[in-house]
């Protein structure tokens, strides 16, 4: 039995022809991450929000707490403890140029217990600060 | 006068593989680094609590396990869309302060916000504990 093995013959190397369809493909898909995509810090605690379908745009400038499943806290990417965070929130709010438009946004993982989130609201209350809310993730339906 | 001009240089083809490296490593960044998630927020007004001036004050109690709630002593669930609109109907200007017991979890609250918002209350808020 005879067998054709002219088929199996490489192709020359070096030949950049063939890939430039390859190249528009990573280049759309590099475009379309750039695009699509946000890059934001990463927050190292582990959090997940609670769905709903609520669907109002988070404003930019807001301050962050957030709160994991076990209680612990982090304003702004620095652990702060529950004692003092009436304190420190009140100091954020007295150095702020515009003390009415202070936005305290609360990521919350939806396991959390909602009564101690109810102490944590009164310590925000009593700090000043008026304008609060829960950050969720979209839930379609 | 012949001049001595030097030949011009033969423009040589630039290799594509470089780029492409390139291009792979700025590709995989951007899929790795960027995220699709889409937050959003839920209003939580904080009003002052003054009983005299002020809106009516209707207290909102979540029962254990969320799905159902307690207005003004009648329970409804959350799930029954109409037996919550029509509670709501009665005083939809009023602000509805939710408040939890032990057993309730973040998302349930939220689930009850969501619920009473969508019956139509216009301000839900929740209940400051002393």
């Amino acid at each position: 039995m005879m067998l054709n093995v002219s088929a199996n013959k490489p192709k020359p190397l070096g030949d950049d022809d063939n890939m430039i369809p390859l190249i528009n493909i990573v280049f759309l898909m590099l475009i379309f991450f750039m695009v699509a995509g946000h890059i934001e810090k990463t927050d190292n605690i582990d959090v997940e929000l609670p769905l709903s379908v609520s669907n109002d745009e988070i404003s930019e400038q807001v301050i962050k707490l957030y709160i994991d499943n076990t209680g612990q806290m982090q304003l702004d990417a620095q652990p702060i403890a529950q004692a003092v965070l009436t304190e420190t929130l009140a100091t954020t709010l007295e150095s702020s140029p515009q003390p009415a438009s202070v936005h305290l946004l609360l990521q919350v993982d939806a396991d959390f217990s909602a009564v101690e989130l109810q102490h944590i609201l009164s310590d925000v209350k009593a700090s000043g600060i008026r304008r609060v809310s829960l950050a969720t993730l979209l839930k379609n339906i | 006068m012949l001049l001595n001009l030097p030949a011009k240089p033969s423009r040589k083809a630039i290799s594509l593989t470089p780029l492409i490296d390139v291009v792979f490593i700025l590709l995989l960044f951007f899929m790795l680094s960027s995220s699709f998630v889409t937050y959003r927020q839920l209003p939580v007004p904080l009003p002052d609590a003054s009983p005299n001036a002020g809106p009516v004050l209707l207290s909102v109690q979540v029962e254990t396990g969320g799905s159902a709630i307690t207005v003004a002593g009648k329970t409804v669930s959350i799930e029954q869309g109409a037996a919550l609109q029509s509670l709501v109907a009665v005083q939809p200007d009023a602000v509805y302060l939710v408040s939890v017991t032990d057993a309730v979890t973040t998302q349930q609250l939220v689930k009850v916000m969501d619920a009473l918002t969508h019956a139509g209350a216009e301000h839900v808020s929740l209940q400051g504990l002393e």
